[in-house]
C-alpha cells in the first residue's frame, strides 16, 4: 500500500491540514463554524458530543440544518434518523417548521434503568444497533453514564458506517476522557436586553464552546 | 352398503349410455406414486408431497398409499415426462424409498394401475385396454362389492366394461359404474389439491434444560434456517412470529412479535427474536423452543432500483439491508410501543398537533404553523409559578427541574400568539403563548390560560 493510498483512507488523518476526507462532513448551515470546522461542517466519521447543562439553550436548533439537509437524503435512501431516549417529545410541527422530513424519525424508547455499573446500557445498545445497522443517516441519542469502551466501539461504528451520531451528555461528563472526534457545550446568553427584535428563526443567542476538535484548537462561538 | 348393492334407483335415471365426454381426457396427465417401502406412513407421504410441489401445484395425497400428481402442465417446463420420473426417482433413491411409479391420463385410472403395474399410459385411447387387464382388486372397491363381482364370475376390469351399463347400475351399484366412468375419463374427476398449510409451526427439544442465552440462540436459528427453507419453497413470506419456550412442569414462556413488512430470510426472522431473549427473563429454564409464524402470505420480492437513489448514498453494499430491520431488531428488545415515529396533524391545540406513527403511513403533513413552535414539547404542559422551582417528569420519567426565574428578570419577546380551540370535544383550551428568554438563557414557550389566569410551561425551544 502507497503512502497515497493511506493518506486517501478515511480512518487516516493528519494533524496539520486538520482537513478530513471530503464527504465526510455535513454544512452545519452557520458559516462561521463551517469555517472553523474541519472538511466544512459536523463530521460524519465519528462521534461528536454535545454537553447539555440545560435544556433549551438551541442545542437541537444548532443541528437544525443539517438534519433537514440529512433528512432530505434519507427519505431518496429510504434510510432512518434515530432519535434515542430523547428527554421530551420532538415536536412535530416544529421539525417540520425547519425542514426536517418526519417520515424519516424513528424514536426509540430504551428502558431508563442503569447496568450495574451504573452505565445506561440499554441506551447504548438502542444507539450501536442504529448506528451499525447501516439503515441510518444519523444518530441522536441522549445518553448518561457512558463507559471509554462503549463509546470506543460507538465510534468505530460511526467511522465504518458514515452515520452522524450525535451524543447529548450531561455536563459532568465533559471531564471524562473521550474518543469522539468533535465535542462541544452551550453556554446560556443571559442579559439579552429586552425589546431587541428577534431574528428569523431565532437563531440568536445560541453560544457554542468547542472543547475539542480533532485538527483544530479549541474555541468558542456565538451564532 | 346394501342399498348400494340393491339400489332403488327410479328406472328412467339409470344411465343406460356412457355420459358423452365433456372435456377432452386429453387435459390432464397425472402421475401415480405407490410407496412400497418404507410404509405410506402419513409423516411420510407429507415430506414427499411437500418435495413433489417442485414438479407440479398439484398435489393430491393417497391416504395410506401414495401421492398422485399432474403433470401435464409441467410436462414442457420439465421438457417432457422423462426427466420428472428422472428427478422423481432421483428424490426416491436419495431417500433410499422403494415405489412404483404409472402415468395415465385420468387420476383414478393411475391409481388403479399403480396398485398393480408400473406402467405409462399416455393416449386415452389406450386407456380402456390398459385398466381392462387389472384384476378388480385394483380397483379397492368395497369387499362385499368384489366379492359380489367375483360370484357374477367377473376376474378383470374389462369384464366388467363389458356388461351392460343399466344392468351393472342395477345389480352392483351407480357409484361403480360412474367410477368406471371416470377411470376412463367420461366423466370428470376434479381432485382438489393438497392444501398447503396456513402456517409455519416447528418446535425443537434440547436434550437438557438450560437457560444458557447462546445456546437458546444456536437453537432458535437451526429453527429460522428451517423457516426460510420452507417459506422459499412455498413462496410465502410471514408478518408474525410467535416464540414458546417449554418448561418442565410449568407452562410455556410465549412471546409474539410483528414484523413491519413480511419477510422471509432467516436473518431478518432471528434479529429480533434474538434482540428479545437477550431481555426476555425466563422464570425456569427451557427445555424446548417452538416456533409458530403467522398466517403465509404470498412472497413479494421487490425488484431492485434500475438506478441507485442519490449519488449521496456511497455505501453501496447497504442496498441490501432492508430499513424495517432497524425497527424490528430495536423493537425486538423493547417492545413495539417503544418505538415509532412521529407526524403532524391538522389541529390548533399544540398537545394534539402531533402524534406517534406506529405504521409507516406518513403521508403528506398538514402546513406548518405560522408561528414558531419549540422543537421540545412537555408531555404535559407544567404550572410555571414566578420564581419558584418548576420541576416535571420527563419522557424517561427522570425528573426535570427548570432553573426558576421570575416573571421580572425573564424576557418576553414578541406578540403573544392566542391560541382557541376544542370547546366541542371538552377538552377546550384558551391560552395566550409567550416566547420567554428564561434567566440562564433557555428559550421557552410558556402560556397563560385565560381562564385561571396562571402560567403553564409547554415547550422549550431546545
Amino acid at each position: 500500500m502507497s503512502v497515497e493510498d493511506l493518506l486517501a483512507h478515511p480512518l487516516l488523518w493528519r494533524g496539520g491540514d486538520g482537513g478530513s476526507a471530503g464527504g465526510a462532513a455535513i454544512a452545519t448551515g452557520f458559516a462561521s463554524l463551517d469555517h472553523y470546522l474541519p472538511g466544512g461542517g459536523w463530521p460524519l466519521l465519528g462521534l461528536t458530543e454535545v454537553f447539555v447543562e440545560r435544556y433549551g439553550l438551541g442545542e437541537l436548533r444548532i443541528l437544525m440544518p443539517a438534519l433537514a439537509a440529512l433528512s432530505l437524503r434519507a427519505a431518496a435512501a429510504r434510510r432512518w434518523i434515530v432519535w434515542v431516549a430523547p428527554p421530551f417529545v420532538p415536536y412535530a410541527p416544529a421539525l417540520a417548521q425547519h425542514g426536517v422530513e418526519l417520515s424519516r424519525i424513528l424514536i426509540v424508547h430504551p428502558s431508563a434503568e442503569a447496568d450495574r455499573r451504573g452505565i445506561d446500557a440499554d441506551t447504548l445498545w438502542a444507539v450501536e444497533q442504529a448506528v451499525r445497522s447501516q439503515s441510518s443517516v444519523a444518530v441522536l441519542a441522549w445518553i448518561g453514564e457512558a463507559d471509554v469502551p462503549a463509546l470506543r466501539r460507538l465510534q468505530l461504528g460511526a467511522e465504518v458506517s458514515r452515520c452522524w451520531t450525535v451524543l447529548f451528555r450531561p455536563a459532568a461528563a465533559m471531564q471524562a476522557s473521550s474518543p469522539a472526534v468533535l465535542r462541544f457545550s452551550l453556554a446560556g446568553t443571559p442579559g439579552m436586553p429586552a425589546g431587541e427584535p428577534e431574528p428569523a428563526h431565532g437563531m440568536a443567542g445560541i453560544r457554542v464552546e468547542i472543547r475539542k476538535c480533532r485538527g483544530r484548537r479549541p474555541q468558542s462561538f456565538l451564532l | 352398503m346394501s342399498a348400494r348393492l340393491h339400489p332403488t334407483w327410479p328406472q328412467e335415471s339409470l344411465p343406460d349410455r356412457a355420459p358423452q365426454t365433456t372435456r377432452r381426457p386429453a387435459c390432464s396427465l397425472w402421475l401415480a406414486l405407490q410407496l412400497l417401502d418404507p410404509g405410506p406412513d402419513a409423516a411420510l407421504l407429507d415430506s414427499l408431497a411437500d418435495w413433489a410441489e417442485v414438479l407440479t401445484p398439484v398435489v393430491v395425497p393417497r391416504p395410506g398409499e401414495g401421492l398422485l400428481l399432474e403433470i401435464r402442465g409441467s410436462l414442457r417446463y420439465f421438457s417432457g415426462l422423462a426427466e420428472i420420473r428422472r428427478q422423481l426417482v432421483a428424490e426416491l433413491e436419495r431417500r433410499a424409498w422403494i415405489a412404483r411409479l404409472a402415468v395415465a391420463p385420468t387420476p383414478l385410472a393411475a391409481a388403479w394401475l399403480v396398485r398393480c403395474r408400473s406402467i405409462e399410459v399416455l393416449e386415452p385411447g389406450m386407456l380402456a385396454g390398459a385398466i381392462g387387464s387389472l384384476p378388480l382388486a385394483a380397483t379397492a372397491w368395497p369387499e362385499e362389492v368384489q366379492r359380489l363381482l367375483a360370484e357374477m364370475g367377473l376376474r378383470s376390469i374389462a369384464d366388467c366394461l363389458r356388461l351392460p351399463r343399466a344392468g351393472f347400475a342395477r345389480r352392483v351399484g351407480r357409484d361403480w359404474l360412474a367410477d368406471l366412468d371416470r377411470a376412463l375419463g367420461r366423466l370428470p374427476d376434479w381432485r382438489a389439491p393438497r392444501r398447503v398449510p396456513r402456517a409455519l409451526r416447528r418446535s425443537v427439544e434440547l436434550s437438557f434444560e438450560t437457560d444458557d442465552r447462546v445456546l437458546l440462540a444456536e437453537a432458535l436459528r437451526g429453527l429460522t434456517d428451517s423457516f426460510e427453507q420452507e417459506l422459499r419453497q412455498r413462496q410465502a413470506q410471514v408478518a408474525e412470529i410467535e416464540l414458546s419456550f417449554r418448561h418442565q412442569r410449568a407452562g410455556d414462556t410465549v412471546t409474539r412479535m410483528r414484523f413491519v413488512e413480511p419477510v422471509h430470510e432467516s436473518a431478518r426472522l432471528l434479529a429480533p427474536l434474538l434482540a428479545r431473549i437477550e431481555r426476555l427473563q425466563l422464570a425456569r429454564p427451557a427445555i424446548g423452543l417452538q416456533l409458530v409464524t403467522g398466517a403465509l402470505q404470498p412472497l413479494k420480492v421487490g425488484l431492485p432500483e434500475l438506478l441507485p437513489a442519490t449519488a449521496a448514498d456511497e455505501s453501496a453494499g447497504s442496498a441490501a439491508v432492508s430499513e424495517f430491520a432497524l425497527i424490528e431488531c430495536l423493537r425486538g428488545r423493547y417492545g413495539s410501543s417503544r418505538v415509532h415515529g412521529i407526524d403532524q396533524v391538522a389541529e390548533h391545540r399544540p398537545e394534539r398537533a402531533w402524534r406517534r406513527s406506529v405504521d409507516r403511513a406518513a403521508g403528506a403533513g398538514p402546513a406548518a404553523p405560522p408561528h414558531e413552535r419549540p422543537l421540545w414539547l412537555l408531555p404535559e404542559p407544567q404550572r410555571w409559578r414566578s420564581g419558584k422551582r418548576c420541576q416535571t417528569p420527563n419522557w424517561r420519567g427522570a425528573i426535570w427541574c427548570l432553573t426558576p426565574f421570575s416573571a421580572a428578570d425573564a424576557c418576553f419577546t414578541g406578540e403573544p400568539e392566542r391560541i382557541e380551540s376544542g370547546w366541542w370535544d371538552g377538552c377546550e383550551a384558551r391560552r395566550d403563548y409567550h416566547v420567554v428568554i428564561g434567566a440562564a438563557g433557555e428559550k421557552l414557550w410558556l402560556y397563560r390560560d385565560c381562564q385561571s389566569h396562571d402560567w403553564y410551561l409547554h415547550g422549550i425551544f431546545g
